[in-house]
């Protein structure tokens, strides 16, 4: 016989007490936004990209203010 | 789009991820370049889209790291925001890649955050161990030598296990499997255990320099 502790563990658990409820994860994890700020130090680095068209802008949300969108 | 207005989270992540990723790709001189100017607001747009229909099976108040990543990575690959410049051939997964990339970057800024909130030490003294991680701390993935029986790397496995998921589907009427938030989200959650020792030797690195 395969080895399968964890499965009839498992199964056991469920039959008991799940509900359609606690199929949902109850994760809770730090504010993202939280974590980009602390991690950047709250400063929005100015990206440069090019486009298709061959236009080269700095563009950013500048997450806590106006948007940023200007051509080089 | 213009009815979208961006969530504050997407707002953050374009401006500290996936804007710089973006950049450093799509440069003068490389063969790269992002679609047009909306582009930003499409990823928004499924990013959000994504994120709302995760929330829906949550009973937490926001969504843990490995199923933001794993939405965002969604949202790339469906906006597709790279193109080849002047009609440059690029790689038929290059938004994969890029996909992928941002994923990684989302768990590595939790994992920064998880470390250094809790340290009782002075603010500056965080910012030189932020600094430090940020340039020199980058997401690994298994090697070749410990693939099971892939004959190619991890995340070239990955790249086109995302290409598969659903970008071919539109473009060429083939099957489209779907991409799943949830099954991707199990990945960046074990590629975040993966990297847990990788990260703390580099953090190590850092408290040798700086107490020798």
């Amino acid at each position: 016989m395969l080895p399968a502790k964890n499965m009839l563990n498992s199964l056991l658990e469920k039959n008991n007490t799940q509900t359609e409820k606690e199929y949902n994860d109850y994760n809770d994890d730090h504010d993202f936004s939280k974590v980009l700020e602390f991690c950047n130090g709250n400063t929005v680095h100015k990206n440069v990209i090019r486009y298709s068209d061959g236009q080269e802008k700095v563009f950013s949300f500048e997450s806590n203010g106006k948007e940023e969108n200007e051509s080089l | 789009m213009n009815h979208y207005n961006p969530s504050k989270t997407y707002k953050y992540l374009y401006d500290y991820i996936i804007g710089d990723l973006l950049s450093q790709i799509c440069t003068n001189g490389s063969k790269f370049c992002v679609k047009d100017k909306t582009t930003p607001y499409m990823i928004g747009k499924k990013f959000d889209e994504y994120k709302e229909r995760a929330s829906k099976n949550m009973n937490g108040k926001r969504l843990d790291r490995h199923k933001i990543a794993s939405c965002i990575c969604g949202a790339i690959i469906e906006a597709k925001p790279l193109q080849g410049f002047n009609g440059a051939v690029i790689a038929s997964n290059a938004n994969e890649i890029l996909a992928l990339c941002v994923g990684v970057n989302v768990i590595k800024f939790y994992m920064m955050y998880d470390l250094l909130h809790n340290l009782d030490i002075p603010t500056s003294d965080k910012h030189k161990i932020r600094e430090y991680l940020k340039e020199n701390f980058e997401m690994e993935y298994p090697s070749i030598e410990d693939n099971i029986c892939d004959t190619q790397e991890y995340q070239k496995n990955l790249h086109n296990a995302l290409y598969w998921s659903h970008s071919v589907c539109t473009a060429l009427g083939r099957e489209c499997f779907k991409y799943d938030i949830w099954a991707y989200s199990k990945i960046f959650y074990h590629l975040e255990l993966f990297n847990k020792n990788n990260f703390q030797k580099v953090y190590q690195s850092y408290v040798q320099m700086n107490t020798a």
